[in-house]
């Protein structure tokens, strides 16, 4: 049995390194930017089944209610909030050369970190006490939120951080539309003032016309 | 690597709604009728509308503040969670000081839900402050005449 389940661990590990680096590839080179979002949020929600491998269940379920859930729907809300680009010039590489640069730094990555990953003494670097914590949710529980409590309150201030942040960017961003109501829809539209010659701003109306006619 | 085990009906699901929708795609594929495409029929239906412009816009920037709202609440579930599927808040030894760190934690993060519930009607690009700036601008501009001496 035990001869089965070692060799069954070892097949399901490359298969969901085979699938998250297939996943992961597409995530990235996809040309449908929204295309890209979810094969991130299917990478992410494969990267789960590492950790169920490890027998940690909250860092799994972490993983697929955070990365599945939050980071795709905020990846989404990005590309719904930005302009598409036209013709990036991300797509090519300027020139051959750069191309084989870029080619042999990756390489170049690739080789330390496969180096770093058989060198280092992994298995000697972990605690066994956060081992079984990490293995059993209710000692995990135990720890996070009875015995190391700061650490819950401190991410609950990190979160209210993003949203008062989110809020002022808000703020921002509408006083600077406010500010600049210039050109055709602003008072030098106005037919009863008389045009003098001071330069009018380039940048393009920031209100709707019927709030300034109104 | 028991734990993975015990997740082998959700792969089961997984698997059964894999193909539940390939079925479904490939039976409309068969029961469909397969007519000519042409761009009548293949432009997108806007409730009998003739399309106007690309469909890929950018929304305003305030709908942000919407799904920086589902990231907190999904941290504060995760964690919550926990919680949830442990004993502690009810075995006497810990359940006097946990129940603090629950409610100190849930005030935090709901006094940050109830701030931007607060703030985001103000975020939004009102009409009356548009028109009260204009109005300004406009007495400020009639103003400058006679400051100037006037012509």
């Amino acid at each position: 049995m035990q001869g089965f389940e070692g060799a069954f661990e070892q097949v399901e590990f490359l298969l969901i390194a085979g699938i998250v680096l297939v996943l992961a590839y597409l995530a990235l080179e996809h040309k449908e930017i929204v295309y890209a979002a979810f094969f991130f949020g299917f990478m992410a929600s494969f990267v789960a089944g590492f950790f169920l491998l490890l027998e940690a269940p909250f860092i799994a379920g972490m993983q697929i209610a955070v990365y599945t859930g939050g980071i795709s729907a905020l990846i989404i809300f990005a590309v719904l909030l930005l302009p598409r680009a036209q013709d990036s010039s991300l797509e090519t590489f300027a020139s051959k050369r750069k191309r084989r640069i870029g080619l042999m730094v990756a390489a170049i990555v690739a080789a330390l970190s496969g180096i770093l990953a058989l060198l280092f003494p992994w298995a000697e670097s972990f605690d066994e006490t956060f081992v079984i914590i990490s293995n059993d949710l209710n000692e995990l529980a135990l720890w996070l939120w009875a015995n190391n409590g700061i650490y819950v309150q401190m991410i609950a201030l990190i979160m209210v951080t993003s949203l008062v942040g989110a809020i002022a960017l808000l703020k921002m961003d509408k006083a600077e539309q406010i500010g600049s109501i210039r050109g055709d829809f602003g008072i030098e539209a106005e037919p009863t003032i008389e045009e003098d010659e001071s330069p009018v701003d380039e940048e393009p109306p920031a209100e709707e016309p019927e709030e300034v006619d109104a | 690597m028991r734990l993975f085990l015990d997740f082998i009906p959700v792969l089961i699901w997984a698997l059964l709604a894999v193909v539940l929708v390939v079925v479904m795609l490939l039976a409309s594929w068969v029961l469909r009728p397969h007519v000519l495409q042409n761009s009548e029929k293949t432009s997108t239906y806007e409730c009998g509308e003739e399309p106007i412009g690309p469909a890929r816009i950018s929304y305003p920037y305030n709908y942000f503040v919407y799904t920086v709202l589902f990231v907190v609440v999904d941290v504060m579930g995760a964690f919550l969670w926990l919680l949830s599927s442990s004993n502690i808040l009810w075995s006497d030894a810990t359940k006097y000081e946990v129940v603090w760190q629950v409610i100190v934690f849930m005030l935090i993060i709901m006094g940050g839900i109830g701030y931007v519930m607060k703030m985001l009607p103000q975020s939004f690009l009102n009409g009356e402050e548009t028109l009260e700036a204009y109005r300004k601008a406009k007495a400020e501009r009639k103003e400058e005449p006679h400051a100037a001496g006037g012509h």
